[in-house]
């Protein structure tokens, strides 16, 4: 035991994998055991089983699958939305103190405010259409998205830089074949990690006029009284999070087989 | 063919704005370097040597004086000054190989002989077989080889080296200052090398120069008569020990031993 609580050391992958299906392994036997012996008011806490069934319902009928692929469709677009604004602008407010300068204070402004703030503009702006969804989304995910993949830039060292100066490449092109290159990584890390925070806004941005959406069917839940398709609902998200997380992972280790051991 | 890399230092200057007044680090300063000689520059820790450096390298703009390279003022990092620095700079992203050519895009245009040349200097390094190899995968060491190999392959007029050995063990040490004199000599490339090593300096130079504490200045300035090639022993030899403790006794004076 003690052999893998060392600093740092690392676990052998197949320990590795055992330790967090152990512990979703337990958590799982709780709560069956606290629903299945009546401990709980199911009307808090339904039981596995209540849950399995609203999936096969909601399979059944289509919604389950309908509302997935609204959702991941509104998630992808809103994301991407963000990313494609955020790497541009991050990028040159990372290279050029210029352009921090000039739009540091207004993101570090917006960062802060609540996105449910922006609810009712953003209807008052966009009306109920799916437009206003997306800017909830873009709102909540572009602020931090922009500030981190300036980070990722900021992370190329200096000497890199003026190595390259002194070769004779110019701003322009150390920015394209010298900084870019170098925080490609990096900056995959944070569109993984923003992306987990755009499904984090879903429910918000599905909560006004939305008709379909995982987002939406759990505030209907709320309202019915159906504690078990709320848990569908989250266990969905939680899945499809946790996936496109994994793709995003093994996509970088293809990607940049260099990056290992590189500082981003 | 006329030799190109002379350069002209005249009171050269520079201060750094800290928070609670300014500090000057190189002290006004006159320096004529001559095309394809070899200079190495001792001087206690944190006297002005880098900041000298990465002037004539155009990172750092002097407050005062001017560089003159072949007659032309320095203004800005060039092509014709090529630095190495204490760390490798090596980019990731690219294999031993891609680092040496990726620069080299800017002196050749034919791939070919790029590649050519960048696998020439690896072998004198010591890393044609880590060719295909990314940075991450190399020691220290072996990194701070592939950017000698980069600098040397790139052949600029002015070679600009801040303790590019300090990392190195030993034997690795000797032989890259065995193979960075081979060059030199073929090439004719002007030389600044820092160094805190004066075995090293004296080993390696036409000319020693040392600097104060800071604020910088040139407090003596030794030519190195000993005959080259120069083979490891001239370290015992008489002439070698006498430039030696010379160099030894300002140093101790300047740190304030
Ligand atoms: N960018 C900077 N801002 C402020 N002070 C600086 C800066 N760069 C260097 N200095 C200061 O200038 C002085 C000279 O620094 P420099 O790096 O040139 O010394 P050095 O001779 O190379 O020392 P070492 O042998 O330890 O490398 C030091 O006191 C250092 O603190
Ligand atoms: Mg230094």
């Amino acid at each position: 035991m003690r052999q893998w609580l060392r600093l740092r050391r690392p676990l052998p992958p197949h320990l590795a994998t055992l330790l967090g299906a152990t512990f979703l392994g337990a958590l799982f036997v709780a709560w069956a055991a606290a629903t299945g012996s009546g401990a709980v008011n199911p009307l808090f806490l339904p039981a596995p089983g209540a849950i399995v069934h609203a999936a096969i319902e909601g399979l059944r009928d289509g919604t389950l699958l309908d509302d997935t692929r609204i959702s991941l469709i509104r998630i992808t677009v809103g994301w991407l939305l963000s990313t494609v604004a955020a790497i541009p602008i991050g990028t040159l407010m990372g290279s050029y103190p210029f352009f921090n300068a000039l739009l540091e204070p207004f993101v570090g402004f917006i960062r802060y405010l609540p996105v449910p703030a922006f609810v009712p503009l953003s209807i008052l702006w966009f009306g109920v259409d799916e437009r206003q969804k997306l800017v909830l989304l873009f709102i909540g995910t572009f602020f931090q998205e922009v500030l981190m993949i300036a980070d990722n830039v900021r992370a190329v060292p200096q000497p890199l830089l003026e190595s390259s100066a002194t070769f004779g490449f110019g701003d322009r092109e150390i920015l394209r074949r010298v900084i870019v290159p170098y925080a490609l990584p990096g900056m995959m890390d944070t569109m993984r990690i923003t992306l987990g925070w755009t499904w984090t806004y879903l429910v918000l941005a599905e909560e006004v006029a939305a008709t379909r959406g995982l987002g939406h069917t759990i505030m209907l839940a709320q309202r019915y009284l159906a504690p078990e398709r709320i848990l569908l609902g989250i266990f969905v998200i939680g899945l499809l999070g946790m996936v496109s997380d994994l793709l995003f992972q093994a996509l970088t280790r293809k990607l940049f087989p260099w990056a290992r051991g590189v500082r981003r | 063919m006329s030799k190109a890399g002379r350069l002209i230092l005249t009171s050269l200057r520079k201060r750094f704005r800290l928070a609670d007044g300014v500090m000057e680090a190189v002290a006004p300063l006159s320096l004529t370097i001559e095309a394809g000689q070899f200079v190495a520059l001792v001087g206690p820790s944190g006297c002005g040597k880098s900041t000298l450096l990465r002037m004539v390298a155009g990172l750092e703009q002097p407050d005062e004086g001017r560089i003159l390279l072949d007659g032309r003022p320095v203004t800005g990092p060039g092509p014709e000054r090529v630095m190495l620095f204490q760390s490798p700079a090596l980019y990731p992203w690219l294999t031993t190989l891609g680092n040496v050519t990726f620069v080299l895009t800017k002196r050749i245009a034919d791939r070919a002989a790029r590649e050519a040349l960048a696998r020439r200097y690896l072998r004198e390094v010591g890393l044609a077989a880590f060719e295909a190899a990314y940075p991450a995968q190399l020691s220290g060491g072996m990194q701070q080889r592939v950017a000698l190999a980069r600098a040397l392959a790139f052949g600029p007029e002015v070679l600009l080296m801040d303790e590019p050995f300090g990392a190195l063990d030993a034997q690795t040490r000797s032989l890259m200052q065995e193979l960075l004199l081979r060059v030199w000599r073929e090439n004719r490339t002007t030389v600044l090398f820092v160094t805190h090593d004066v075995d090293e300096a004296i080993f390696l130079a036409d000319r020693v120069l040392v600097m104060s504490a800071r604020p910088g200045r040139i407090i003596d300035d030794l030519p190195v008569p000993l005959p080259r090639p120069r083979s490891l022993d001239v370290q015992m030899e008489a002439d070698f020990l006498a430039l030696k403790r010379r160099v030894l006794t300002w140093i101790r004076r300047e740190i304030g031993l």
